[in-house]
C-alpha cells in the first residue's frame, strides 16, 4: 500500500512536471545551430534586438532562408547551398564613409576669365564752410589738415582785420599763430563748419 | 608800285612775327614770378561787390582743390607749391571747365 502509494506520487510528479514544461509557453529565439552551420552571424538573418522572436524577427534574408529551408525538407546543407550567399545584414551606426578625395580625371585647363569688374563709387566727402579770421591785429596764420590728412596741409594767412570761408572736407583739422606758421607737427583742433 | 604794295604786307607780317616771339620769350622766360615757375605766397583780395568766389587747383591738378570766399574787401595768403592755378569769379564758384591761371607769387 505503501509503495504503490509512492509510485502514484512519482507518477503524478513527473506528469507535473511534463504538464508544466507542455503548458510553459515557447519561447522562440535564434537558432544558434543555424548560424554554426551557415558561418553567418545571426544577424544576417534576424532583425537586430529580434532575435528572441525566432522567424518573426527575421529580415529579408532570414525569410528567404526559411523558405529554402522549407523546401528542402528541412535539411539545413540544401538550403544553405540552394540559397543564394546572403550578405550580411549592413548595420550603419554612423553615416558611411566616402573617399575624400574625388578621382581625378583629365580635365580641360579652364579658360582663364577675367575678374569681373565692378564700378566701386569714388570716397565722397561732406564739404562744409569753415570760417578762418584774423585774431592777432595782422599776420595770422593757420596751417589745415584738410580731412585731417597730415599729408595734406593749406596754409595762409590773413591780413588786419581779414575772414575767408574755405570748404573743407569733414574730419579737417587747423593750427594757428602770430607772426609765422605754425608747426605742422603742432596741435591741431577740430574745424568749425558754419 | 608793286614793289610798295608787296612791301607793306611784308614789313606787317615781319612786325607781327617780332611781337609774338617778344611775347613768348616773356611769358616762358626765366624771371616769371607766377606759379607757373615757383611756389610760394599768393594774395587774393575779395574784388566783387558781393563775395568773392576762389577756386584754386594746388599744383594744377584738378583734383586737389581749394574752394574760399572772400567779402568786405578782405585779403588772404595761400602758401602753394608751383604749378597752382586759380579761377575767381564773382556770385559762385567757377565750374571746373572755366579758365584757370597761374598766381604771381609774393
Amino acid at each position: 500500500m505503501r509503495l504503490s502509494r509512492k509510485i502514484s506520487l512519482s507518477c503524478a510528479g513527473v506528469g507535473l512536471a511534463l504538464a508544466m514544461i507542455a503548458v510553459a509557453p515557447h519561447r522562440a529565439e535564434a537558432n544558434p545551430y543555424f548560424a554554426q552551420q551557415s558561418g553567418r552571424d545571426c544577424a544576417a538573418c534576424h532583425q537586430p534586438g529580434r532575435e528572441p522572436e525566432g522567424p518573426a524577427g527575421l529580415n529579408p534574408a532570414g525569410l528567404a532562408f526559411l523558405d529554402a529551408y522549407k523546401r528542402c525538407n528541412y535539411q539545413i546543407v540544401c538550403a544553405l547551398t540552394s540559397q543564394p550567399p546572403v550578405a550580411p545584414a549592413p548595420t550603419f551606426t554612423t553615416a558611411p564613409t566616402y573617399p575624400q578625395q574625388a578621382p581625378s580625371y583629365p580635365q580641360p585647363a579652364p579658360a582663364y576669365q577675367p575678374a569681373p569688374y565692378y564700378p566701386q563709387a569714388a570716397p565722397t566727402y561732406h564739404y562744409g564752410k569753415a570760417k578762418f579770421e584774423d585774431f592777432c591785429f595782422g599776420n595770422s596764420y593757420f596751417a589745415v589738415r584738410v580731412g585731417g590728412n597730415p599729408n595734406h596741409i593749406v596754409r595762409f594767412k590773413l591780413d588786419l582785420g581779414s575772414k575767408v570761408h574755405i570748404e573743407l572736407p569733414d574730419g579737417s583739422t587747423f593750427a594757428s599763430q602770430c607772426g609765422g606758421f605754425p608747426s605742422t607737427n603742432g596741435n591741431f583742433h577740430p574745424v568749425t563748419y558754419e | 608800285m608793286r614793289l610798295r604794295i608787296h612791301a607793306v604786307p611784308m614789313a606787317i607780317a615781319l612786325a607781327a612775327a617780332l611781337a609774338a616771339s617778344s611775347a613768348h620769350a616773356q611769358y616762358y622766360g626765366g624771371s616769371d614770378n607766377t606759379t607757373r615757375t615757383r611756389g610760394g605766397m599768393a594774395r587774393f583780395t575779395d574784388q566783387c561787390s558781393g563775395n568773392t568766389f576762389v577756386v584754386i587747383r594746388v599744383a594744377g591738378s584738378p583734383g586737389d582743390l581749394i574752394r574760399f570766399e572772400l567779402k568786405n574787401g578782405h585779403t588772404v595768403h595761400f602758401d602753394l607749391p608751383p604749378g597752382s592755378t586759380y579761377a575767381l569769379q564773382c556770385g559762385g564758384y567757377v565750374g571746373p571747365n572755366g579758365t584757370y591761371s597761374y598766381l604771381k607769387v609774393e
